[in-house]
């Protein structure tokens, strides 16, 4: 596929898109989920604990503490560009992987990002935090092709991010500890919805 | 002499890892005092770029 822009963008699209979409319905339904559950009093307690899962998964990312993240062990099909082609296989992937429990979680922030869409108990809120998360999963591929020397190459991109992955436990960890701040701050009387 | 923290002589990949962070939680920051909410989702990007480093 080397040198196919026109293929590597309508690929990288489809799978942004279609990603966008499941990703947002589960935002959505987490939302609607958490909305049925109830709110009140029950909330500012909720965004306490949340605070205190962001800071022990700080820990965990940072080394400090040892635990597995419960997750399905599994990668998306990558067979499905054989008997699909890779503009169909990317909307299969996109649909997949944006749907966040189906594939591997590496790193604790997704976990957090749950428990917010469903202690707020808002939908269009639960949908815009999944969104905001898989616009993000798919920025990598989008600009990995500009960065790397030898163009769009996914074993490549493999190949450069692997020895680097303490790396991302410590950006994880920050933003775990950035997210327990607001976590407390959300729980305050005068902040809850 | 070569500062292993050197920005300048960073994978890139790595490099923009930290760009981005940075600069999500900097947004974060100015969202803060306007929306809550708001402040929440740059946090949410980085948690999803940083899934690169689970491929």
């Amino acid at each position: 596929m080397a040198h196919d822009y026109k293929l590597w963008f309508r690929s990288v699209l489809a799978y942004t898109v279609a990603g966008c979409v499941s990703a947002t319905l589960v935002g959505f339904m987490l939302g609607a989920i958490g909305g049925g559950l109830g709110g009140g009093a029950s909330r500012g307690v909720a965004f306490y604990l949340i605070g205190f899962l962001s800071l022990v998964l700080a820990a965990r990312e940072w080394g400090w503490i040892g635990f597995r993240l419960p997750e399905r062990k599994l990668q998306t099909e990558k067979v499905w560009v054989h008997e699909f082609g890779f503009v169909t296989a990317s909307v299969m992937w996109g649909l997949h992987i944006g749907l966040g429990f189906a594939t591997r979680i590496t790193y604790g922030g997704f976990w957090v990002l749950v428990a917010v869409a469903l202690a707020l108990g808002d939908a269009v809120y639960g949908a815009e935090l999944m969104l905001a998360y898989w616009l993000g999963r798919t920025l990598p591929v989008w600009i990995a092709p500009a960065l790397l020397e030898s163009g769009s190459d996914a074993v490549e991109l493999s190949e450069t991010v692997f020895g680097h992955r303490l790396v991302y436990h410590r950006i994880v960890g920050g933003a775990l500890v950035w997210s327990a701040v607001l976590m407390v701050w959300l729980a305050l009387p005068t902040q809850l919805p | 002499m070569t500062n292993a923290f050197s920005i300048s002589t960073m994978n890139p990949i790595v490099r923009a890892s930290y760009v981005l962070s940075f600069a999500g939680l900097v947004i974060g920051a100015v969202a803060l005092p306007f929306s809550l909410r708001a402040a929440l989702l740059p946090a949410a990007v980085i948690f999803g770029w940083s899934q690169i480093g689970g491929l």
